[in-house]
């Protein structure tokens, strides 16, 4: 070796080794870093700090500078650091879910959400009287998730489901993230890409449907049901390669057409131009192979699917029914070489809506196929009745439809990338896509959009990926590691955004919370709770021994009057229920002035027919002492 | 792996290097604890007694804080990993996590079971799980350690 050779590469070495070495040292300790500065933060965090932007208000900068951290130091795991442990990937991911999906949890005192707290109060009943009420809520009619519940409750000794419902999501994300990833794993042909489309996923989780709920639940059947159809029954190569070559002897039998040299010849400039943007042949042409299995296996895999997805119909109205749109795609687009089996899934589907939904759909027909095939009253539903509120609430609605968008449009801008590369994977995108058809199919009006979201973001992550590094190794990889962070980052600071915007009255307060107690400890059984708003943590318990009235949102300058019929209607006596919370749901949702609850408690005061018995930390309760007309 | 450095093994086209680490390919058999040795045993053991064990606690009414976790965990995982296992899949997690998704679905049909046939309670429901959960167990155990099967991606199609 001479002196110039040594020259030239000892440098190089010395360059590269020291900051591999550093990351060596500081990508395994980084999480737990990152942990800890990061429960600081969140546990510094005040809540009564959090205004109309929701937590996103009270937030400190250390939990911000920790994520930035966090996330720069996974991109350089997966892009740069040889020999990286997965483990190592996987403490990042977890402390992410941890710090993102916990944040409410590490800041509030009480579990966040009213209807979680619902949902408690149906596997209350379950577990107390081990019957279901269909007539009193729909829900009761797909009664797995809360019987599930019940019995995990009493067995481990709990009083109630109470003490799972803050950390909920974050147990429910990991189970998903890791779905993701071996979905992801099923479909892409590189280590590197699950990594990356989980990493995507956490944040771009915003909708908030992972807290204690069957729709939580029945999104890792969904997944389950998914990964062992995109893991083991695909089609092989030689397969689709058969049938390629079958169905182009059949074109060009029928059709011939002219040479090659011809058509170039011919090729004007606007055709130029489209061939620059153009889909190549051969887009398809490195799908994932099927793993291997014998037929034992795959029978028992198939069982797996469909007790899984009887589950989930015993559990829920909607994901059985997304399930068996993107199974029915898969097999349209010959990507599932199971094809009997969407047959078999509506089947049982229809089965349990025939037979064991009767009490509900009996009297609610209308209720639960009246929106099927209106596509224009759920658009209305979904974009014009949901856009209101107040100023912050708005910005938070246009951040989510914001990233809403932004997620398609890359993930579509990601599948004609991949496509170009001839990497596409027809698969994945039949299931990004499949979830659209529910707007055609199904009775949730607006909140449909949300679920059209979830159901097709961990296929929209792996295109979007696929847009940002479309084959490893990476060309230009200081530059895709670049665009992955400043992506991730976006997406983290809007996913604090959609996800906690409505924080101000999704978060339950202790006041509110010591005034149900008091009223469930003193109200006779029969009696009615009335309330303003349905935004109240009641019907945690004793569901069937009161009857409960939220007026709504259409309670307008003849609130008194419309609170006292509401009161006077049973005769065994009713509670008028004001508290705190109810007052920032129709000032931020609703779009109410500031002070309106003040200003209904001062009517009321001065009707003179209500009389006040218990008043403590922003929560009044009153009974009706003297009905209008009554002398 | 451990004598080179980095620099060295990105030279030597070190990207296939990286692959292999972080996501060992599908024909490299993980020890998936199939192959007869002792943890194929502790495993069985561990999904066999740790119902019985969680019985224990739930009918001896041991305080929340003692059962919670071991209640959770059992009806979440075991029932489900317990069949799941039959099936001798070489990828562990993907394993677990069929086995959590598996174990989730049959406690909400045991739960829903119970409440269509008017015969609720709590230890009854448990009981069920860990009937289901053993019931394999106990045919692993007959059946013996056998060889994992192949999850290596198809290259023939062939998925007999």
């Amino acid at each position: 070796m001479t002196s110039s050779t040594r020259l030239r590469t000892a440098p190089e070495t010395r360059r590269w080794d020291r900051p591999q070495a550093l990351l060596a040292v500081a990508l395994p300790a980084t999480p737990a870093f990152v942990l800890v500065i990061g429960i600081i933060a969140l546990r510094s965090t005040n809540a009564d700090d959090i205004r109309s932007l929701g937590l996103v208000d009270a937030l400190p900068t250390q939990l911000y500078i920790a994520l930035a951290l966090l996330t720069a130091t996974f991109i350089a795991a997966v892009f740069s650091a040889p020999g990286v442990r997965p483990v190592v990937l996987v403490a990042h991911i977890a402390v992410f879910i941890v710090l993102l999906h916990g944040a409410a949890a590490f800041v509030e005192p009480l579990p966040r959400f009213v209807p979680a707290w619902l949902h408690v109060g149906f596997a209350d009943y379950i577990a107390r009287t081990g019957e279901t009420l269909p007539e009193l809520d729909a829900r009761f009619s797909w009664p797995g998730f809360f019987a599930l519940a019940a019995m995990a409750t009493r067995a481990a000794g709990l009083g109630d489901a109470l003490p799972l419902l803050a950390w909920t999501p974050v147990v429910f994300n990991l189970l998903y993230a890791a779905l993701v990833h071996r979905v992801a794993r099923a479909v892409a042909g590189d280590a590197r890409t699950p990594w990356l489309a989980v990493w995507f996923f956490i944040p771009a989780n915003w909708v908030g449907q992972d807290y204690f709920s069957p729709q939580g639940l029945n999104y890792v059947f969904y997944l389950v049901v998914l990964l062992v159809l995109l893991a083991w029954f695909r089609p092989s190569s030689i397969e689709r390669a058969r049938r390629r070559f079958g169905r182009r002897a059949r074109t060009e039998a029928a059709a011939p057409t002219a040479p090659a040299s011809v058509r170039r010849l011919t090729l004007g400039p606007v055709r130029r131009a489209f061939r620059l943007v153009s889909i190549p042949r051969g887009a398809l042409r490195h799908e994932a192979e099927p793993l291997a299995a014998g037929r034992t296996t795959l029978a028992s895999l198939i069982g797996v699917a469909l007790l899984v997805f009887m589950a989930s119909t015993a559990s829920h109205q909607l994901t059985p029914t997304a399930i068996l749109v993107s199974v029915t795609m898969l097999v349209a687009v010959r990507r599932c070489s199971a094809r009997t089996l969407p047959v078999l899934l509506l089947v049982i589907l229809l089965g349990y809506i025939s037979y064991l939904t009767v009490a509900y759909w009996a009297g609610h027909l209308h209720d639960m196929l009246g929106s099927v095939g209106q596509l224009s009253h759920t658009v209305n539903a979904g974009i014009g009745e949901r856009t209101r509120g107040d100023r912050g609430h708005l910005i938070v609605l246009q951040v989510r439809q914001l990233l809403a968008v932004g997620i398609w449009t890359l993930a579509g801008l990601g599948a004609w990338r991949l496509m170009r590369a001839r990497r596409g994977d027809l698969a994945v995108m039949a299931l990004a896509g499949a979830p659209f058809l529910l707007l055609f199919a199904q009775s949730y009006g607006g909140e449909v959009f949300l679920r059209i979201y979830t159901f097709s973001l961990p296929f929209m992550v792996v295109l979007a990926v696929g847009l940002l590094v479309p084959v490893w190794p990476v060309r230009r990889p200081l530059l895709a590691a670049a665009m992955v962070f400043v992506l991730s980052i976006g997406l983290t600071g809007a996913f604090l955004v959609a996800r906690y915007g409505n924080e101000s009255f999704e978060r339950v307060l202790p006041g509110d919370v010591e005034a149900v107690d008091w009223l469930y400890a003193n109200a006779a059984p029969g009696s009615t709770f009335v309330a303003l708003t349905s935004n109240v943590p009641w019907r945690a318990r004793d569901i069937e021994q009161y009857r409960y009235t939220p007026l709504g949102e259409d309670l307008g300058p003849d609130s008194v009057p419309a609170i006292e019929r509401a009161m006077a209607a049973n005769p065994r006596g009713a509670y008028l229920l004001l508290t705190t919370g109810q007052y920032v749901w129709g000032e931020s949702f609703y779009g109410k002035p500031p002070g309106w609850g003040a200003s209904i408690e001062q009517e009321i005061d001065t009707s003179g027919h209500f009389q006040l018995i218990y008043a403590r930390h922003g929560g009044k309760i009153y009974i009706l002492t003297k009905p209008r007309g009554e002398r | 792996m451990a004598e080179l450095s980095i620099g060295d093994e990105v030279r030597r086209g070190g990207i296939d290097r990286i692959r292999l680490r972080l996501v060992p390919p599908n024909d490299q058999a993980t020890t998936s604890g199939n192959d007869g040795g002792w943890l194929w045993y502790g495993l069985l053991l561990l999904l066999l007694l740790s119902g019985p064990a969680v019985l224990v606690l739930v009918v001896f009414d041991a305080p929340s804080w003692v059962r919670a976790v071991p209640v959770f965990a059992y009806i979440g995982v075991v029932p489900g990993l317990a069949w799941i296992r039959l099936l001798r899949l070489t990828d562990r997690f993907t394993e677990i996590l069929l086995g959590i998704g598996l174990s989730l679905a049959i406690g909400v049909l045991v739960a829903q079971l119970m409440i269509y046939l008017h015969a609720w309670t709590s230890t009854l429901g448990l009981s069920m799980l860990v009937a289901i959960a053993s019931l394999p167990v106990l045919v692993d155990l007959y059946l013996g350690p056998r060889p994992d099967r192949s999850t290596a991606r198809s290259d023939s199609g062939d998925t007999s």
